[in-house]
């Protein structure tokens, strides 16, 4: 099951996304997924802190944090999300950013083509797969030649599905840190 | 020579004595240099032959007065015809005075004022346009900061639209199944009932085919609305951002032809009549645009069977297209305000009213022109000047 991520500070706009997302009368289909909408960026990051995201769709004009510092920390905890950036106002400083810094995967604009949107969103999720199977097999053919343990692999797997499982945060009197 | 006649004769202004009849009877040699005829061939003519004619009637109309005694002098400006058919402008001084019992004179005074009405016309034509640049670059900002507001509720109202379109031909199909439930045989009382009551409280049959054609009308104008803020998008991004390069003006007249056919190939023709014109420094794409609002007013001021003219060549370091259509022509009350933003006289939703001000906007960034020439019912003439080579 994919999770997707959808943060727009007009919850009005995640809504819709959501609906669209959801409608099958509407192609392309996508595989199985649940939705988590934020309206503010910051909560956003708390949630994904230990949720695994396999797309965000995030807005770029927000007030506190702007899309491209969102997706910049998005990455940091999950570099195998797929981003996309959905603004109403395409200015070149924000695209170039975007591009440059966070390496999105796309850039829509508001208002967005529907079926357009959804495609975008597919194809994230295929190139994602792609990337990811590539990936397991480097990982079997490192086994094999034994350059890699299984424990280091397990490790990799186990963060994969709970980012931040193999980190542990001690505070300064020796405890153990569970909120980010 | 008396101090009267050296005055007459050495004096700088065109003079001119009118007797009674109106014609001349006497003229100094300043009269006959500033409308570069011979000295003493004025005499016996009428003052009005130089005057051209359009000026001409407003220029005899004020010798009657004076004529008349209605008055006893009065100034004017004229436009008149030199020996050589160049025109010039003239100020002209008339003044009347009783040459004997009840007959009157009149002395005309002439100054070339070419100069200062030239010079009048630039200041003005200047004016004009800053005031349109200053237009123009309050819409670009108001548009930049305006689209981010209106394209947030957009998306989402103009994307639940179609949602909600779904969701409605998913649940008539639902009350479809359930008016067929409810009306079949085998249907218990209970249900048949509950039916019947329901539809007649609501009118369902009117509500079916209601709710989808109210739907989509209300896509349409979200569409329009998307329109609009598109198009006023375009002012803050007609700036440099897309790329100058040699483009062939022709190729894209008649690249802009194909897309607008549909609506001109009913009521016009079209006659081309391209010049010789070098590649020109543009963005095509831009300069496009510009061609299409031009060429789709033209067609919609044509009612039928007109003819849509466009013409081409140089001039100096620049080009120009002429797109003339021999339609309804535009008021001249309106004339000043086609280019300002949202200003039409078309039906509603027709036309936004930023085409010809979006054209405006285009040209300046390109440093040409785009002028206008209309007259009610003969026809509008637009003429599109471009620098060949960019700064």
């Amino acid at each position: 099951m994919y999770r997707f991520l959808l943060v727009d500070d007009e919850i009005n706009v995640s809504k819709a996304l959501r609906r669209l997302l959801l409608n099958n009368a509407i192609t392309p289909h996508l595989p199985e997924f649940t939705v988590t909408i934020h309206d503010s960026p910051e909560q956003a990051l708390c949630w994904a802190a230990d949720h695994k995201v396999d797309v965000v769709i995030s807005d770029y004009r927000m007030p506190v944090m702007d899309g491209v510092t969102f997706l910049t920390r998005i990455k940091e905890v999950q570099p195998d999300t797929a981003l996309l950036l959905l603004s109403a106002n395409a200015d070149m400083e924000g695209v170039t950013r975007a591009i440059n810094e966070v390496g999105i995967f796309r850039f829509l604009s508001k208002p967005w083509n529907d079926s357009q949107l959804k495609g975008a969103v597919a194809d994230a999720l295929k190139s994602q797969a792609l990337l990811l199977e590539n990936r397991r097999l480097a990982d079997e053919v490192r086994l094999q030649r034994g350059v890699i343990t299984k424990h280091e692999l397990e490790l990799k797997r186990l963060e994969e599905t709970s980012p931040g499982i193999t980190r542990v945060r001690w505070s300064d009197d020796g405890g153990v840190l569970l909120e980010p | 020579m008396s101090g009267a006649e050296a005055a007459f004769a050495h004096s700088q202004l065109g003079i001119a004595l009118l007797a009674a009849d109106g014609r001349i009877v006497r003229a100094n040699a300043s009269l006959t240099t500033l409308l570069g005829i011979e000295i003493g061939s004025p005499i016996g003519h009428e003052a009005g032959v130089w005057v051209e004619d359009d000026d001409r009637a407003k220029f005899e109309a004020a010798l009657l007065a004076l004529r008349k005694g209605e008055m006893p002098r009065t100034r004017l400006t004229v436009k008149c015809r030199k020996a050589d058919g160049s025109s010039l402008w003239v100020a002209v001084g008339m003044s009347a005075y009783d040459e004997a019992a009840g007959s009157r004179g009149i002395v005309l005074e002439l100054q070339d004022v070419s100069d200062w009405r030239r010079s009048e016309d630039e200041l003005s034509w200047v004016q004009t346009h800053l005031l349109q640049n200053e237009k123009m670059a309050s819409i670009g900002q108001l548009a930049a900061g305006v689209a981010h507001e209106i394209n947030n509720p957009l998306g989402y109202v103009y994307s639940n639209l179609g949602t909600l379109k779904n969701y409605v031909g998913d649940l008539l199909q639902i009350t479809a199944l359930f008016e067929q439930a409810a009306g079949a045989e085998s249907a218990n009382d209970a249900l048949r009932e509950a039916w019947q009551q329901a539809s007649e409280k609501i009118d369902v049959e009117y509500l079916r085919d209601d709710v989808l054609a109210l739907v989509s009308e209300s896509q349409q104008g979200m569409q329009r609305v998307k329109k609009i803020v598109q198009d006023l998008k375009e002012f803050s991004h007609a700036d440099a951002q897309e790329l100058r390069a040699q483009a062939d003006l022709h190729a894209g007249l008649d690249s802009t032809l194909n897309i607008v056919q549909n609506e001109i190939k009913y009521k016009a023709r079209i006659e081309k009549n391209y010049g010789k014109l070098p590649m020109v420094e543009c963005v095509l794409s831009q300069i496009n645009q510009v061609f299409m609002n031009v060429l789709i007013n033209a067609g919609q001021a044509i009612s039928d069977n007109g003819v849509i003219r466009i013409a081409s060549g140089i001039d100096g370091d620049h080009v120009w297209v002429d797109i003339s259509d021999d339609g309804n022509g535009i008021e001249p009350g309106n004339l000043k305000r086609i280019f300002d933003p949202f200003f039409t006289t078309k039906p509603v939703g027709v036309g936004t009213g930023l085409g010809l001000s979006l054209s405006y906007s285009i040209m300046q960034k390109h440093h040409g022109r785009i002028e206008v020439e209309s007259t009610v019912g003969e026809g509008t003439r637009f003429r599109i000047r471009l620098p060949i080579k960019a700064d």
